[in-house]
């Protein structure tokens, strides 16, 4: 067992600087967490607080049910991977791996077995005699991960370890950490800027920006059902579409008005949140996915579809589809189109939009309202 | 020390000399992991396969550590202690002179004296380490095991390295790192200049001091610090308080700390950190080259200093220094 809560943790600095507040979450046994969120958000600070490097300036922490504020570092059971590892330039794989628990004093045979076991789970066993100049960067951080393994902790912390990996090799160490937690089931804390990272590999993710959390929620319902805007954009690659406009009601039916006087249809089924929460006529945000900017087809009659012409201004050939931008009242646009598309830059292009497929924003609070 | 060979080769057996602040071996330096603390407990008698002997010379205590299965005192290991007494009344180690040179014992007639003889071992960057009690053998393992040292001997709260190498602070920040993850121990390492002679071991010791100052009193997060890169720091340091004033007030002005926020501030310390240079910013911080543009762009509306320009980075840097010296004013969420 290795839960985890934290309890209205806040981290203040001095001089009244507030870098995480009232940070809530219960993290279960053998989760994947990943804190995310753009720089200075507070999701290392958050993690340098769990690993106890950083006083926590209110609140709780439990390890597994036991208070953890007071207890130092070392005794927390818990084990760190950084951004740059730093193997022992003059050490083999294995004394490498070996190292940290020999400083602890432990048996030798101990020692050997637990590297042993982690080399198998890390796939490594064949290069345990080789010295870091003689490894690649990905067997590098393997061995970097090993050492962390060796040591059986009940929370591995993880603070953006594939940063400084090329993007070929980042993606690879990627599938590596996934299949690491499946072996190991322990529970990981993982903290990235990169919102491609923290989809692909958390069992739920913690999205943060200025110290605040988010929105903490699974990958997928973080991007199907963001909190707020900031979630909405954080979250998804590339970004959602957001346009400014007003609701209005015309022939009984709610529009999202554009600038330009288009008009697109909003799902009925949320017409009440609307008019319950006086949405109508007044300005909001809203926003749509770019994969959910399909080609217009004009025998297409359907009552939640709109249809909106727009210029091409660039095309991206992405092998199985294609990124088209235009602008739409100001705002630029992408759209994630089928490679069949036939138009070219410069031409019109008719997509459609699918009512069931927008989300809503508050102009002001910038919360969710569908 | 030479007498130890000597010994190794008469007896066939290894042997350690361990005294509070050095320690030797042979034939192998990495062998000692006895801890002085243990050693008088287990004075003449048999401890972790060594026998240990103690002897006192000049009012320092030092032990012996013969390996054998078990605890003799017989005619044989008497020569070999007053071997090692006479060895060492005539011996003066090499970091009992760097202990006297930092203290200022010594002459200069003196120090020309040793000059020559020690001018391999004085030899690089000066490096101090600070350490807690607790970790002192396991942070020495994890220097000695990630980069090659001229000597490194344990000095009040630091190490102190002299270390020849190439890369120094690349090296020393993966040994800060390696500390970190290691034993979950935030150390702070002050790296001075290259030194050359014995006399110079002192200056550059009392530099790596005052990094440890400007750290405090700048709050500077990193955890290894070139002495070279504090030079502006320490010219701040000394202003006078009423230029200092006024450079703040010119900058800091209500405006300004109006639009300052975390990405603001994140923003100006990655900045000046890339050396002004806007790609290596932007890619430091995540965030779009153009979003890096908007941010100066706000930071030069409001304060009139363009942080890409020479002469306007250079006052904003002093005043920015200024203002973390005061921590002020408070940042606004």
């Amino acid at each position: 067992m290795s839960s985890l809560t934290l309890n209205s943790v806040k981290k203040v600095y001095p001089g009244e600087v507030t870098a995480v507040y009232n940070f809530n979450a219960d993290i279960e046994d053998k989760e994947f967490i990943v804190l995310v969120g753009p720089s200075g958000c507070g999701k290392t600070t958050t993690l340098r607080m769990i690993a106890g490097l950083e006083e926590i300036s209110d609140g709780e922490i439990y390890i597994d049910d036991k208070l953890v504020n007071d207890i130092p570092p070392k005794n927390r059971d818990i084990a760190m991977v950084f951004q740059n590892y730093a193997l022992y330039p003059h050490m083999t794989a294995f004394e490498n791996m070996a190292f940290g628990l020999k400083l602890r004093r432990f048996p030798k045979n101990e020692i050997k077995k637990k590297v042993h076991d982690a080399a198998k789970i890390l796939e490594i066993e064949n290069l345990l005699n080789r010295k870091p100049k003689e490894l690649s960067g990905g067997e590098k951080q393997r061995v970097a991960l090993g050492r962390a393994i060796v040591r059986n902790p009940k929370v591995f912390l993880m603070d953006e370890p594939l940063s400084n990996l090329d993007a070929k090799l980042r993606v690879q160490m990627r599938t590596e950490i996934i299949k690491l937690h499946r072996k190991l089931q322990t529970t990981f804390i993982y903290v990235t800027h990169d919102q491609t990272e923290a989809m692909t590999m958390g069992s739920r993710i913690v999205v943060m920006k200025d110290g605040h959390i988010q929105q903490i929620d699974t990958p997928q319902n973080a991007y199907n059902n963001p909190s707020n805007l900031f979630v909405a954009s954080f979250i998804g690659s590339p970004q959602i579409n957001v346009l400014t406009g007003t609701i209005i009601k015309d022939n009984n039916r709610l529009y999202f008005k554009l600038p330009d006087n288009t008009l697109i249809k909003l799902p009925e089924d949320k017409r009440n949140i609307l008019e319950e929460q006086n949405y109508v006529s007044k300005e909001v945000y809203m926003g749509i996915r770019p994969e959910c900017l399909s080609l217009g087809d004009d025998n297409v009659q359907a009552d939640d579809i709109s249809i909106v012409e727009v210029e091409i201004e660039v095309k991206e050939l992405m092998g199985a589809e294609i990124y088209t931008y235009f602008t739409i009242c100001n705002e630029q646009m992408i759209a994630r189109v089928k490679s069949s598309l036939d138009k070219n830059v410069g031409e019109i292009m008719k997509i459609q939009i699918k009512a069931d497929d927008l989300h809503l924003f508050d102009k002001d609070t910038e919360k969710t309202i569908f | 020390m030479d007498t130890l060979s000597t010994i190794n080769r008469i007896l066939c057996k290894k042997i350690l000399l361990i005294s509070r602040d050095v320690s030797y071996a042979y034939p192998d330096t990495q062998a000692i992991d006895i801890d002085f603390k243990d050693l008088a407990r287990y004075a003449n008698s048999n401890y972790r396969g060594y026998n240990i002997y103690q002897i006192s010379i000049s009012e320092n205590k030092y032990f012996i550590c013969i390996e054998n299965d078990k605890y003799i005192n017989d005619k044989i290991t008497q020569l070999v202690i007053s071997m090692i007494e006479l060895s060492l009344s005539t011996f003066e180690p090499v970091h009992n002179i760097v202990y006297k040179v930092i203290n200022e014992k010594y002459t200069k007639e003196d120090l020309k004296q040793f000059r020559e003889k020690y001018s391999d071992i004085i030899k690089g960057y000066i490096v101090l380490i600070k350490y807690p009690q607790e970790y002192k053998n396991e942070i020495y393992e994890i220097i000695i095991n990630s980069i090659d040292t001229q000597l490194i001997l344990p000095y009040n709260e630091f190490f102190l390295v002299i270390s020849n190498e190439d890369n120094i602070e690349t090296k020393f920040n993966n040994i800060s790192k390696n500390i970190l993850t290691e034993l979950f121990y935030e150390t702070s390492i002050a790296i001075s200049n290259k030194i050359n002679c014995l006399e110079n071991i002192s200056y550059n010791y009392n530099n790596c001091l005052e990094v440890f100052k400007l750290k405090d009193k700048f709050k500077i997060l990193d955890n290894v610090i070139n002495y070279d890169d504090m030079i502006l720091y320490k010219i701040v340091a000394d202003l006078n308080p009423l230029i200092k004033n006024s450079i703040y007030q010119k900058i800091f002005n209500q405006e300004f700390n109006n639009i300052i926020d975390t990405d603001i501030e994140k923003t100006i310390e990655e900045f000046f950190k890339n050396n002004l240079n806007l790609t290596d910013t932007a890619e430091s911080i995540f965030i779009h080259r153009n979003t890096l543009l908007y941010r100066l762009d706000k930071i030069s509306t409001v304060s009139g200093y363009d942080l890409r320009k020479f002469d306007d980075s250079m006052i904003f840097k002093i005043a920015w220094l200024i203002r973390k010296e005061q921590s002020l004013p408070v940042l606004k969420k």
